[in-house]
């Protein structure tokens, strides 16, 4: 081989090397590109969806207080239906019984008796008042007797009985007292109604579940 | 015999030289543009409308008020149709239990 065309060879040998180097020179800075790009996209979105976050909850917290007195109204009124739904049932509730207790019915004098029965268990001293509206005080005087044997059956022993005048605006029912003034069971009309009403939606709620 | 023109071998390995230098010169924009690009991409990213966030966090927070607002009432209405269709069963239920017959 000439000399020149050595040269030659070697010359384009050179070339090609350093074309090579070249091309991967350019194809490292490719892949180096496509991964930062890669990574700003992954953190942007991170970045954005932290941003949009923090944002949203200052904006949320913002309104919350705004809101919250709206939701306090809203079920404030809500309360106030409910309860004119209750308030009207006792209102009927109260005329029927008022309705009973002056036309002083079968089904009055019934639940009069069930009620001193009750009371009279309730105590355990055997010397009581009998405090009765002065309207009903005739009817107990007649099913008293009934109800005095029925006690004595139950607790196994005889009650000294007086009926004296309930005073203040009761509908009807019963007090008892024992004489020493140590025991007191409140069973008149209006109590029981009181505690009714305490319980009023639990009761109502199961009358309407019970079809 | 011929002599090697070593010149003409330097010339060419200058030439090399250069190709390689072009190259990484090339190889430093590219890197450069992309640190540029993602640069603003991170900038694009974290320009977010506040406003239309307020906007839809406003419509939500609304929406919700409307919900509370139509279940309570028909809460409230449910209650007084059922206590309507039922008053007479619980108006004697209540009666009995005031006048002390039984429940």
């Amino acid at each position: 081989m000439k000399a020149k065309d050595v040269v030659q060879v070697l010359s384009e040998e050179i070339r090609k090397a350093a074309e090579e180097e070249a091309k991967k020179v350019i194809e490292n800075a490719r892949r180096e590109v496509e991964v930062i790009i890669e990574n700003a996209k992954r953190r942007a979105e991170e970045l954005r969806r932290q941003k949009i976050a923090q944002v949203t909850k200052e904006i949320r917290q913002k309104l919350l207080k705004e809101y919250a007195q709206i939701k306090i109204e809203l079920k404030k009124e809500y309360l106030l239906k409910k309860n004119e739904i209750f308030n009207n049932i006792l209102r009927e509730l109260r005329e029927r019984i008022q309705k009973r207790s002056l036309e002083r019915d079968e089904v009055y004098i019934k639940g009069l008796r069930n009620l001193i029965e009750e009371a009279l268990l309730n105590v355990d001293s055997d010397d009581v008042i009998l405090y009765i509206l002065p309207k009903d005080q005739e009817i107990v005087r007649e099913i008293l007797p009934n109800v005095i044997e029925k006690v004595r059956k139950r607790k196994g022993r005889d009650m000294k009985i007086k009926i004296a005048n309930l005073s203040g605006n009761y509908i009807g029912g019963v007090i008892v007292q024992s004489v020493d003034g140590r025991e007191y069971y409140n069973n008149t009309l209006d109590s029981r109604m009181k505690l009714i009403e305490e319980d009023l939606f639990k009761i109502v709620m199961s009358v309407i579940q019970k079809k | 015999m011929e002599e090697i023109d070593f010149l003409r071998l330097l010339e060419e390995e200058r030439k090399a030289e250069e190709i390689v230098r072009r190259a990484e010169k090339e190889a430093r924009r590219m890197i450069d543009s992309a640190k540029e690009m993602a640069r603003r991409i991170i900038e694009e990213a974290l320009k977010i409308n506040e406003e239309d966030i307020a906007k839809e966090e406003e419509r939500r927070a609304r929406a919700e008020i409307a919900k509370l607002r139509d279940e309570l009432l028909r809460e409230v209405e449910f209650l007084r149709k059922m206590i309507e269709e039922n008053k007479q069963k619980i108006l004697e239920h209540l009666e009995k239990m005031v006048l002390g017959l039984g429940d």
